[in-house]
């Protein structure tokens, strides 16, 4: 098993208030997935994914990744962890704005101690996996929205992490670009055998996996195979 | 993967200043205003301490233009009375002195050809340019001899010379003060303006050729010279005791520090057409004194005017440090998110804390450069407009600590809360 989670509970204290995002969810995910997680907004999902992604720790629970539990990790274990093993996608693609895609998509490597030599390779070869190898050397405003989102995976596979995990990667992008990120994450998935979890509120979206898990009010509501899977290439062609 | 854990943390370190770089160079407006505020604040510091450091040292210099290790006689009242004797008297008498010389202060008129002018007449002896330690600029000083004799020849201050006159050189030329004709021999070197006991303005003659003039034996002031600056105190006390003894008047002759001040202020009384000054103050019926004393109380008072301005540098390099503070903070905490996407991405604090700490160190490095160049062009600045300054090596030390550490600080520590954070926590905030 990749990842086991039981009984996670997550809880903020905004205010006065304390707010329960997660209230015991307890699953598993395993090598090679395509996850799905639904829910509206507030229902806890990407407190799910920042959990998962170990961006977050929860307040209360068990969770462990092959085996080993993500509580008794140092904050430098925790920071090995996200550069090795997880890869990141976000909403609003967060690429720092005034340098090139390929020094964008070079970060993860910093933090391995890489050369200049082999962060730029390495860089260049995950740029040309998801189609930008002209541009390269293009900074993220000269890019529309789609090849921004391009490069982020480009800066989430640039590790080869065993998981990709993407909060709402389409959710700021029209349907066509979005079906050709979905395109990109099911090749990743089906090539490379990359386990890929990613949170959105589309169901059309969320079709494109092969396993969906709907979240209401920080409670897993259901968790089943997806019989009617969307591919991307299909809707593309 | 690389094998070798130190390439490794090379490539890391190495990183961390291309980093810095980035963050420098990617926000070219944030960075100006944050060396512009670091700059401002150390030429601020460098400058005014220049400036009250250069006040203090040309006063300094004022005094120190009378001649070092330099005693004053001067009588007060007319029942005591200084001679040329008097001064002969000390020269043997006391031991820890090199020379005594009376003096005699007089204004008069002062004739050329057809030109009448006032003038500041001072009757010394050839003893002058040592005690003072002034030479003369052009013919030469009166000897032994002029004065023993009586000569009627005199030396001119640079200013006199040229207001008399003019371009011409004025030695071997007759002049008449108060009526009596005398042989210009010389013209003092300039001592530049503003210096104490204007000398630049004054016609020396022989000490015996003014009492003529004066028609008086009486002497104004006797100028001793110590032997060094260690026999002053001593000669100061010998010499009182000398006078006390002699004019038999107790306590009252007193040696003091600060009666120089009031020498401007004198009064006249007139014999015939030279008047000769006489002192219209003081409660002492004589006094002595040391001109170091006097030096050491203007550099005091002038140590409290670059306290002062000191204080004033202190106050800016205080808003400077808050400029650099507030810039540093805002950059930071304005770069939070980014802190949480390289947390996201695998950065260590550590690694945040390193590349936020060379790029202070730049900001703050290349303020503290600009800083000092321009404190310096300002302080070469007033100086060109004749405002003595001095650049204190000190103050600058003082200036670029501050300014370095007050900029490492504040980009470190917010670095450091943001980099502490959970990278959810760092990402929300953008």
């Amino acid at each position: 098993m990749l990842l086991e989670m039981s009984d996670i509970k997550k809880e903020y204290v905004l205010g006065p208030q304390k707010i329960l995002a997660l209230n015991g969810v307890s699953l598993s995910i395993d090598q090679g997935e395509f996850v799905s997680i639904m829910g509206a907004s507030g229902s806890g999902k990407s407190t799910l994914l920042n959990i998962i992604g170990c961006l977050d720790l929860p307040t209360e629970g068990r969770y462990r990744i092959r085996g080993d539990d993500v509580s008794s990790f140092s904050e430098g274990r925790l920071a090995d962890l996200r550069n090795l093993a997880f890869g990141f996608v976000f909403q609003t693609y967060r690429l720092m704005p005034r340098i090139s895609a390929r020094r964008n998509v070079e970060i993860p490597l910093i933090y391995r101690g890489y050369s200049a030599k082999e962060r730029r390779e390495r860089a260049i070869q995950a740029l040309v996996d998801v189609g930008l190898e002209d541009r390269i050397e293009h900074k993220p405003t000269q890019l529309s929205g789609g090849q921004q989102q391009r490069v982020a995976i480009a800066r989430a596979l640039v590790g080869d992490p065993a998981l990709i995990l993407a909060d709402e990667p389409t959710g700021n992008l029209d349907s066509k670009t979005g079906e050709e990120i979905m395109g990109i994450f099911q090749r990743l998935h089906e090539k490379r055998a990359l386990t890929v979890v990613q949170v959105t509120h589309d169901p059309f979206m969320a079709r494109h996996g092969t396993r969906l898990i709907q979240i209401k009010d920080g409670e897993i509501e259901g968790d089943s195979f997806i019989l009617d899977r969307v591919f991307a290439e299909e809707i593309l062609a | 993967m690389n094998g070798n854990p130190l390439g490794r943390l090379l490539n890391r370190l190495l990183f961390g200043i291309e980093a810095a770089f980035w963050g420098v160079s990617a926000n070219k407006l944030r960075s100006a205003i944050t060396i512009l505020g670091v700059a401002i604040g150390v030429a601020a510091v460098v400058s005014l301490v220049a400036i009250g450091e250069g006040a203090r040292l040309s006063i300094v210099r004022q005094f120190e233009s009378l001649g070092t290790n330099l005693i004053k006689i001067e009588s007060h009242h007319s029942s005591i009375r200084l001679t040329v004797a008097d001064a002969e008297e000390l020269t043997e008498r006391v031991p820890s002195i090199d020379a005594a010389m009376p003096v005699v202060k007089a204004d008069a008129q002062v004739k050329w050809r057809r030109d009448v002018t006032e003038a500041e007449i001072m009757g010394v002896t050839e003893e002058f340019p040592y005690i003072r330690e002034h030479e003369v600029y052009s013919g030469r000083f009166f000897s032994h001899l002029h004065v023993e004799e009586r000569i009627r020849v005199a030396v001119l201050g640079y200013k006199v010379a040229t207001d008399i006159f003019g371009d011409r050189d004025p030695v071997g030329q007759r002049i008449y003060i108060g009526g009596e004709g005398f042989t210009v021999i010389g013209v003092m070197r300039p001592k530049g303006l503003g210096m104490a006991d204007d000398v630049d303005s004054k016609i020396l003659i022989p000490v015996t050729s003014a009492q003529r003039l004066t028609k008086s034996y009486r002497v104004n002031e006797i100028w001793v010279k110590a032997n060094d600056r260690n026999s002053v105190d001593l000669a100061v006390v010998h010499i009182s005791r000398i006078y006390r003894n002699k004019f038999n008047i107790g306590e009252n002759i007193i040696p003091t520090e600060s009666d120089m001040y009031r020498y401007d202020y004198y009064g006249y009384y007139e014999t015939g057409n030279v008047s000769m000054k006489s002192s219209t103050h003081s409660d002492n019926l004589l006094t002595v004194t040391s001109m170091n004393e006097l030096v050491k109380e203007a550099d005091e008072a002038n140590r409290v005017m670059t306290l002062m301005l000191g204080a004033i540098a202190g106050v800016s390099l205080l808003v400077g440090g808050l400029g650099i503070m507030n810039i540093m903070l805002v950059s930071v905490t304005e770069r939070t998110g980014e802190i949480g996407l390289r947390k996201a991405l695998g950065a260590k604090q550590g690694d945040l804390m390193y590349q936020f700490l060379v790029e202070a160190v730049i900001l703050t490095g290349l303020g503290v450069i600009l800083g000092l160049i321009v404190g310096n062009g300002v302080a070469e600045l007033i100086h060109r407009y004749g405002i003595e300054t001095v650049v204190t090596l000190r103050a600058s030390y003082v200036a670029v600590t501050v300014a370095l550490s007050v900029g490492v600080l504040f980009g470190v520590y917010p670095a450091y809360l943001a980099s502490g954070m959970s990278p959810v926590e760092a990402l929300r905030r953008e």
